[in-house]
């Protein structure tokens, strides 16, 4: 059984099946009858008969006349038991490859549904008779087996692909990393910039972040003010500086993000809460309304200026 | 909408009632339909699945307007937006629930078919339970098709037009149809989630080859050996054709439905006794054509007999080529005339295209202003078909192009 099932599945014994008709046709036969009697649900004798007779007037449409050959067993078990004697002549080709030598060919593709079918029943049967409209899939179960081994024969190249395509990915978001001078310090050694020295641990950040990382690793969590302020201006005025030389030098630059720029000390704009109910001015918590200093000043005004201004 | 501004459109008679009704929906043009059963004296007007599938349809749009006259034997039809179970307008939990009265004659697909077809145009999604004392799951003798036929040969046939998501006919409780042939007492629910705003133009010239065929045999308050019964003299005709022929059982039991006995109120009794067959087959090109067979309310007709009439039938399907069939004629030439303004081609056999219903689609479409068929013998000679080359009209979805 197994071995039967071996050849149907194989692909080049449908290009054998076209050049050698009436040996196929002995074997359809006796193969047939075998199968019938291996599962025990065969509908008799006739019924074989009779689908024989279908495929052998559909065959003979196709292609030419058969000769009328009694099937022989036990020449055939002969035949197949001479194959297997010489086993050293090419041990990595197992099966087909004899038949070949032989001019033994051995296909009936009638039969696969039906050995198919205790594999297809249950995917057949969910799939029919769920409430969703049926899909007209072909054989769903032996697909999904053929996408699998060509997955697993596909596997060397698609690893290495997916290797590159990780490799050009990282570099395309670090590239901005490569700077001239960090280039220069980091060509000194063998390996790329970005695996050494500052880039290095530059780009394992940016990478952190990708990933969904709050804060930059790199950034001092705790700092006097005064110094944060400083970095916070630093930063601000090396961004200046450099819009201002892309502008003498012609060269366009990115938008300028009011929020995400380290220079603006603002940060982004948090927008109000300003639901139906809430308090139009201070926050209300606990049951009080509670202002804060700036809140009082905005509400009583600049008495002194405004006031005085308009009388 | 646009009905407002003209005049109803005439038809007369109580055939293609249904065919009509989805027409001037889809289209947004009123219809007054006079004379119907004008001559019968005993039963003049509508019939109870008249008047059920237009307060379905009523339920289904938004500012419908249904008059009857004083016999019910005219009726004028302003139809609105077709809203689908959009919450507020009928759908309690997004579903609209639809009774069937008990003295309805005609099977649930009856229902389920023309809503299918206003489904993809629908503001939101469809979902309809079919439930109550008249709902016939199984094919019936008025030549309605089982619900299983609906779901396995006309549901799938939507995938051509790029409807094909989120659709689902839950066959919840299983009938036959009760003591004459009327009731039942099974329930299906429909959810059509996927709404479009015009389907795809389609091209299907080649039928292709019947490659395997699959069925459902089901039998509800008999014995389940009915179902084998049926799938063996069915399997009897088609496997010598066909190798892959595959036919799944369904028991069950029967459904209850109250009696209408005013001095014992909860008394129930059990309904819709019988057993059927669908048959679907498919082929190379997913073309489908079906068969139906059940046993008649008076019984008398043993499951073999039953299963071959259905194997015959089927091959009789598929005998008249085209890549439609009698039952999926309707839906399918509606579709593409609603579609973009492009030419679609779908080959139909000759006994398909002549026959009643479908050469009454072509008049209606017309009245409705749609454009005419073209038609061309099938270029390959071995097949008697006809290719239909359709026009849409763009019509489509009209809560789609507003909203």
């Amino acid at each position: 059984m197994d071995f039967c099932l071996s050849i149907t599945r194989d692909a080049t014994s449908s290009s054998i099946f076209e050049q050698k008709p009436n040996i196929m046709a002995v074997s359809i036969g006796k193969r047939k009858r075998k199968d019938i009697d291996d599962d025990g649900r065969g509908s008799g004798d006739e019924h074989d008969d009779a689908m024989r007779a279908l495929f052998q007037k559909a065959f003979e449409a196709k292609f030419k006349p058969l000769e009328r050959q009694q099937p022989v067993v036990d020449e055939d078990a002969e035949s197949s038991d001479q194959n297997e004697t010489p086993p050293e002549e090419d041990s990595d080709w197992s099966g087909l490859s004899y038949d070949e030598d032989d001019e033994e060919i051995e296909t009936f593709h009638h039969d696969s549904s039906a050995i198919d079918q205790a594999q297809l029943d249950a995917h057949d049967r969910k799939s029919f008779m769920s409430s969703r409209p049926p899909t007209s899939t072909g054989q769903p179960s032996t697909s999904k087996t053929q996408t699998a081994s060509s997955q697993q024969k596909a596997d060397p190249t698609e690893v290495t692909n997916l290797k590159h395509d990780l490799a050009l990915q990282r570099l395309l978001k670090e590239s901005h990393l490569l700077d001239p001078e960090s280039f220069q310090s980091g060509s000194s050694g063998a390996s790329t910039p970005t695996t050494s020295g500052k880039t290095r641990l530059k780009a394992l950040d940016l990478r952190l972040q990708d990933l969904g990382a709050k804060h930059p690793a790199t950034q001092q969590q705790r700092m006097p003010l005064s110094h944060r302020k400083g970095i916070a201006a630093k930063a601000a005025g090396r961004e200046q500086q450099r819009r201002k030389d892309a502008v003498e030098n012609g060269v366009i630059l990115e938008k300028a993000r009011s929020a995400g720029v380290a220079g603006s000390a603002k940060g982004p704009v948090k927008r109000r809460e300003r639901g139906i109910g809430g308090p139009t001015v201070g926050k209300f918590k606990g049951g009080t309304l509670r202002l804060s200093e700036r809140d009082v000043r905005a509400i009583q005004g600049r008495k002194k200026g405004k006031a005085g201004g308009r009388r | 909408m646009a009905a407002d501004a003209t005049a109803p459109l005439k038809f007369t008679g109580s055939k293609f009632l249904v065919q009509r009704l989805v027409l001037a929906t889809l289209t947004g043009k009123a219809v007054r339909i006079s004379h119907i059963r004008a001559a019968s004296h005993r039963s003049p007007g509508l019939a109870p699945h008249e008047v059920s599938i237009l307060r379905l349809l009523e339920s289904l749009t938004n500012g419908s307007q249904i008059e009857f006259s004083y016999t019910g034997t005219t009726v004028l039809y302003k139809p609105g937006l077709i809203t689908g179970s959009a919450a507020g307008h009928g759908a309690s939990g997004g579903v609209i629930r639809h009774e069937l009265p008990a003295d309805c004659t005609r099977g649930a697909s009856y229902f389920i078919i023309p809503v299918c077809l206003l489904a993809p145009f629908s503001k939101a999604q469809v979902n309809v339970l079919f439930t109550g004392p008249g709902v016939i799951t199984s094919a019936t003798e008025t030549g309605d098709v089982s619900v299983d036929t609906v779901r396995t040969a006309i549901l799938p046939l939507f995938k051509s037009f790029g409807i094909e998501l989120n659709i689902e006919l839950r066959i919840l409780k299983r009938s036959n149809p009760g003591r004459d042939g009327k009731g039942g007492g099974g329930e299906v629910q429909l959810v059509f989630g996927h709404q479009v705003r015009l389907p795809k133009t389609i091209h299907l010239l080649h039928a292709g080859r019947v490659k395997r065929i699959r069925g459902v045999a089901y039998s509800t308050g008999v014995a389940g050996a009915n179902n084998a019964r049926l799938i063996e003299a069915a399997r009897g005709v088609l496997n010598e054709l066909v190798p892959d022929v595959y036919i799944y059982s369904d028991v069950s039991s029967a459904p209850f439905v109250p009696t209408q006995d005013k001095t014992n109120p909860r008394a129930k009794r059990k309904t819709g006794l019988g057993f059927g067959l669908s048959l679907v087959a498919e082929t190379t090109t997913n073309t489908l054509y079906s068969a139906d067979t059940a046993s008649p309310p008076s019984g008398g007709e043993t499951p073999e007999d039953l299963g071959k009439k259905c194997a015959y039938q089927l091959l009789e399907a598929i005998e008249t080529g085209g890549c439609i069939s009698h039952v999926s004629a309707f839906p399918m030439l509606s579709l593409m005339a609603m579609g973009s303004e492009d030419v679609g081609r779908i080959t139909v056999g000759k006994e398909v295209l002549g026959s009643e219903p479908v050469i009454q689609l072509a008049r209606d479409l017309r009245m409705f202003g749609m454009s005419g068929w073209g038609m061309r013998e099938e270029e390959d000679g071995d097949e008697d078909g006809v290719v239909v080359s359709v026009v849409g009209r763009g019509v489509g979805n009209v809560g789609r192009k507003i909203a």
